[in-house]
């Protein structure tokens, strides 16, 4: 307990960190992050450039503060998103039943049963990079894991004595629903959540660097990585750097989401052993 | 175990129609006429009458249900229709390729197994020792690591500098090295996470503490009893990481040059080659579909439980 | 449990050194297999229009250019012009095979024409068109067993610059079926045949024994598809391939990273291709000639030239590459102030935003637009740059989608009418495929007086004017001509890079 208490402690300083360090770069940052100046390219670190330059002598510190923003905002906004999809249908399904809840299955399955990854490369290779379009294909290829999730948690806490005897005490539905079911799954929401974002920042990472996720010129750590395969011989700064960030940033959301599961009070088998 | 069979397959269809509609509508939902598309590459230029005499070809007059139901009918003949791009059919050139993905995937999952397995018997059996320790960091490293870095970092040392495995292409097994290290490193890492729990669990349970107690070793036990017990659930691990595998094997086949069926995607995107990118989506999506059947009667034969019938003992 | 973890141990090990057992340096046997690298497949096969590219030396045109691109005999011997003009007279080459075995004479040629007759196929390489090449071709005829006739219904002294490489790629009449489509491996006449063509994977050739002229040095060469600019770096290094050819062989950054390393050199040459950017002429802002002088004055080539590139090309804004004879140098000019002022007579306080299309396969064209932005950003332009692949992009600049899209264009022969009926004429091909919405008086009508005229002088001095004009008027901003570059093993020899591709006959090991 105390271990993962101190893992707790350490993933969400970590995580604290870059969050702030990214939240703050309007403001901490040195330079313009697009101001190119050709005559300082691809320098190594400096007292004016403690991270070095890039290939068209852009600021590498002022890139990286401003490199996690788009990706960190896309990854919670569209792990939120799935997650208050899932919720709503897992939920609903769950606790009503019957022919809502076949359907939802139903279309869950569908939906689980699709390759992920290759789905979410489509839709955005269709559609078109850009920041809506990654938010669409994060959510129609995560909404399904949450909801299924969600609906075994609602179907064993319905049967809970307590909830009968709720029910018996003529509490409505909505008040049940809201003020009991899903209050008694948040240990696991919680976990669950954790984890997804870990993976969509992945996903967006993977999606950028192919460049299909983060449009440029915006700075974005896997774009960088993508931009300096050109140079990273001479400048291994260049990916070292980023490639770091990213790392950093996926090692303290896996460790957090460890570090909870192990703390709260995670009984959903499945999320156990995400 | 033939009507829980019959059962699996059919719950199986809903999940192949959804693909299959997924697939069309990201045809109907790609921008440009596709019957000029089809007409104008490599610099030529079609009449209005020409796209429209195409159009009435390729059957895009007829409302979308129709054209689904062709298109499905099409699919299951084989026909996947034209690339844009190549003038190819879709179904002949991701026949072509996919030998070379499904030996990436392949080894990949053996990797992952065998990393998976090695990794999480050491962590089990050292539980909150030093090699516990070790182990559960690296899972989390492992789970931390974007492939594409990864892939850059481990071609700039093993293929370049220290020039002990080729950097790219297909070919022998010497070249799957290190693309399915790569591509295995995630779910190696959450092979060793399932693995580890599930020793822990077995050696939790009561049988396990009455062996120990009669003297039997640790090791034969983990050998006979729990490890056969553990495998079931990696087995249904393996089903899961294949998706991602296909998917990851977009960015993996990309930068180690295999001409498999990831690369034929993010081309096709590229390209903005929609009968590709249609026929890639079903495929992937047909693969991942068969292995799950294939993963629930492995699964099967390797529970008794439910090889008899399902009935609980 | 430490058994297993052994076992793993040595099991990685003797992977490793199996992987370093197979790589060890093979002896020098000048027979070995040379393996190169380019980023396409430079045989795409049956269902393209040349099977594969003019440097593979598979096919042999009649006429091919020397180093200042003037014409000169492949497997044409020598020709002759009729006094008006209008007649062309080809002697061909004798003793010719093709590599099916096949006699190459005046039926082979004509059986080529009657294929090009059938209508345009498209390629990779060029269109294979016989209005391209041959304009206002009237007829053509066998004359005996070793000439050809072909007659114009316009003087046409040009035409040879016309026919050089692409323009007469000749190929075995029987390899090609009823539609004129490849049905197998290409029979050609060059000193190099395709043995084996795996798409997407390698491309073998080995020497043509009965090659007319000097035989190929190498006996067989592996041309692998490798399509990642870092990767082929990696494999180059790695000494898995030996050199890497065909255009964007290796990126400028990346040659100079092997500067110093004397197991690779780096080989240069003027290359016929031209960088510019394409501005939707059809649209606000760059549908005003005044907008389009801005955004050239704005540039600053050298620093892309001479920064990005690493000196690898020359500053320009002529629309004619430098390697043609007809080639004009214009001063290049750069003036923020006078740019700002032109942009702001359009724009008045506003400011536009546009999208910045870029081939997303070359990294370095993202790296190149983000800094061109940051200097239109100056004039009032913000772009949105938007990589993606070359024909998708010019889907979008057909459909008048877009507002900047960086291009290229090379040289298919160097009869500079070519280009500028291209980009200049109000029906040329890309003016209006990439909505350049060009239109000039002037430029239709030097276009049509050099046509007719058959006195060289007056065609010259037509394409100076029409050169000075684009460079006024920009139907298109022209960046920089490009340098070609690539780069080899210090284990080959002759491995020289040429106006297009390099001689690969050439190509052996070093002693």
């Amino acid at each position: 307990m105390k271990n993962s208490r101190m893992r707790l402690f350490i993933a969400a300083a970590l995580l604290g960190v870059i969050l702030l360090s990214n939240l703050l770069a309007p403001w901490i940052a040195p330079c313009d992050p697009n101001e190119a100046n050709m005559r300082v390219r691809l320098q190594g670190p400096s007292p004016e450039h403690p991270l070095g330059t890039d290939s068209l002598g852009r600021d590498m510190l002022s890139r990286v503060l401003y490199g996690g923003r788009s990706s960190m905002l896309v990854a919670l906004a569209a792990t939120a998103l799935s997650m208050a999809l899932g919720m709503l249908l897992g939920v609903l399904g769950g606790y009503y039943g019957g022919m809502l809840d076949w359907c939802i299955t139903a279309v869950a399955n569908i939906f689980q049963g699709l390759p992920g990854t290759c789905l979410m490369i489509a839709i955005v290779g269709v559609l078109g990079p850009g920041i809506p379009n990654l938010l669409l294909a994060l959510v129609l290829t995560s909404w399904a894991g949450f909801s299924r999730i969600v609906r075994t948690e609602t179907l064993r806490i319905r049967e809970e004595a307590y909830i009968e005897g709720m029910r018996a005490l003529g509490a409505g539905n909505g008040r049940l629903l809201w003020r009991h079911i899903v209050p008694n799954m948040m240990a696991n929401i919680i976990v669950l959540f954790t984890t997804r974002v870990g993976r969509c920042v992945l996903s967006i990472a993977s999606l950028s660097y192919l460049g299909l996720g983060i449009k440029p010129p915006t700075p974005d750590w896997s774009v960088m990585i993508s931009d300096a395969r050109l140079n990273y011989r001479s400048a291994p700064h260049l990916i070292i750097v980023p490639g770091l960030c990213i790392f950093l940033l996926l090692l303290s959301i896996n460790m957090l989401g460890d570090a909870l599961r192990d703390l709260l009070d995670v009984r959903s088998q499945e999320v156990k052993e995400l | 175990m033939r009507r829980y069979l019959i059962q699996k397959v059919l719950s199986l269809l809903p999940v192949l129609l959804g693909i299959s509609l997924i697939a069309f509508v990201l045809g109907v939902i790609s921008p440009g006429n596709p019957a000029e598309l089809a007409l104008s590459r490599g610099g030529y230029e079609p009449t209005p009458e020409q796209i429209e005499a195409m159009e009435r070809q390729m059957g895009l007059d007829a409302p979308y249900p129709v054209q689904y139901l062709r298109w499905v009918g099409r699919a299951l003949t084989g026909d996947l229709g034209t690339s844009y791009a190549s003038k190819l059919p879709v179904g002949a050139e991701l026949a072509r390729r996919l030998p070379v993905t499904l030996k990436l995937a392949l080894c990949s999952i053996l990797l992952a197994l065998v990393l998976g397995f090695s990794m999480g018997c050491i962590a089990a059996a050292f539980h909150e020792r030093w090699p516990d320790r070790v182990i559960r960091s690296a899972i989390n490293i492992q789970l931390s690591f974007p492939a594409f870095w990864l892939a850059l970092l481990l071609i700039l040392l093993f293929a370049e500098n220290l020039r002990w495995l080729p950097t790219s292409g297909n070919g022998g097994l010497k070249y799957m090295i290190l693309p399915s290290l790569v591509l295995s490193s995630a779910s190696a890492a959450t092979t060793a996470r399932l693995i580890r729990s599930a020793l822990l669990a077995e050696f939790g349970k009561q049988y396990c503490t009455a062996a120990t107690a009669r003297g039997i070793s640790r090791k034969r036990l983990v050998l006979q009893n729990a490890l056969p017990n553990a495998a079931v659930s990696a087995v249904a691990l393996m089903g899961n990481s294949l998706g991602g595998m296909l998917g990851g094997s977009v960015i993996i086949e990309s930068i180690f040059a295999l001409p498999g069926i990831g690369s034929y995607a993010l081309d096709a995107i590229t390209n903005r080659d929609y009968p590709a990118l249609q026929g890639y989506v079903l495929l992937a999506g047909c693969i991942y579909v068969a292995v799950a059947l294939l993963v629930d009667v492995v699964s099967m034969l390797l529970n008794p439980k439910l090889r008899l019938g399902g009935k609980r003992i | 449990m430490k058994k297993l973890l052994s076992l793993i141990l040595v099991l990685l090990l003797a992977l490793g050194a199996l992987g370093g057992l197979a790589i060890a340096e093979p002896a020098q046997d000048p027979d070995a297999e040379i393996v190169l690298a380019g980023y396409r497949n430079l045989a795409p096969g049956e269902k393209d229009g040349y099977y594969c590219s003019k440097i593979l030396y598979v096919w042999e045109p009649l006429i091919t250019q020397d180093d200042t691109a003037a014409p000169i005999p492949c497997l044409a011997e020598n020709w002759e012009m009729s006094e008006d003009g209008t007649q062309w007279t080809f002697n061909l080459r004798q003793g010719v095979k093709f590599h099916d075995g096949e006699d190459f004479n005046a039926d082979a040629v004509i059986a080529n024409f009657d294929r090009m007759m059938l209508g345009v196929k498209s390629s990779s390489f060029y269109p294979l068109d016989i209005t391209a090449h041959y304009p206002n071709l009237a007829s053509y005829e066998k004359v005996d067993e070793y000439t050809i006739r072909l007659t114009f219904s316009q003087p046409a002294p040009t035409q040879l610059y016309n026919m050089v490489n692409f323009g007469s790629a000749i190929y075995s009449p029987k390899c090609f079926d009823e539609e004129g489509n490849f049905n197998g491996i290409c029979a050609g006449t060059g000193p190099f045949r395709i043995v084996e063509n795996v798409l997407d994977e390698y491309v073998l050739l080995e020497r043509f024994d009965d090659y007319y002229g000097e035989p190929a040095k190498a006996k067989r060469i592996r041309v692998k598809v490798i399509p990642d600019a870092d990767t082929r770096f990696s494999a180059l290094k790695a000494g898995e391939i030996l050199g890497v050819i065909d255009l964007s062989a290796i990126p400028a950054s990346l040659a100079v990273e092997l500067e110093g390393d004397e197991n690779f050199a780096i080989t240069t040459t003027k290359s016929t291709m031209i960088r510019f950017l394409t501005l939707n002429g059809t649209k606000f802002p760059f549908d005003d000639v005044r907008m389009r002088q801005a955004v050239s004055l704005c540039l600053q080539r050298s620093v892309i030239t001479d920064d990005l590139y690493y000196g690898f090309g020359t500053p320009t804004t002529n629309i004619l590459n430098y390697s043609t004879p007809f080639y004009k140098e214009f001063p290049v000019e750069e003036d923020l102030e006078k740019a700002k002022a032109l942009a702001a007579e359009v724009l008045g306080d506003e400011r536009v935003r546009v999208t910045y299309l870029v081939n997303g396969s070359d990294a370095s064209l993202k790296v190149e637009a983000e800094l061109i932005s940051t200097w239109l950003a100056e004039i009032g332009i913000d772009c949105d740059i938007q990589p993606m692949e070359y024909s998708a992009m010019k889907e979008l600049m057909k459909a008048g989608d877009y507002g900047i899209a960086r291009m290229q264009q090379g040289l298919s022969n160097s009869e500079p009418a070519t280009i500028f009926r291209r980009f200049m004429l109000t029906s040329g091909d890309h003016n209006q495929n990439y909505s350049l919405g060009y239109q000039s008086d002037e430029v239709d009508r030097l276009m049509d007086e050099a046509a007719a005229a058959l006195d060289m002088e007056v065609r010259t001095a037509n394409y100076d004017r029409i050169q000075e004009i684009s460079t006024e008027e920009f139907p298109v901003i022209p960046l920089f001509n490009d340098m070609t570059l690539m780069a080899y093993s210090t284990r080959l020899t002759g491995y020289d890079a040429k106006l297009y591709g390099i001689e690969l006959p050439l190509v052996a090991w070093a002693e």
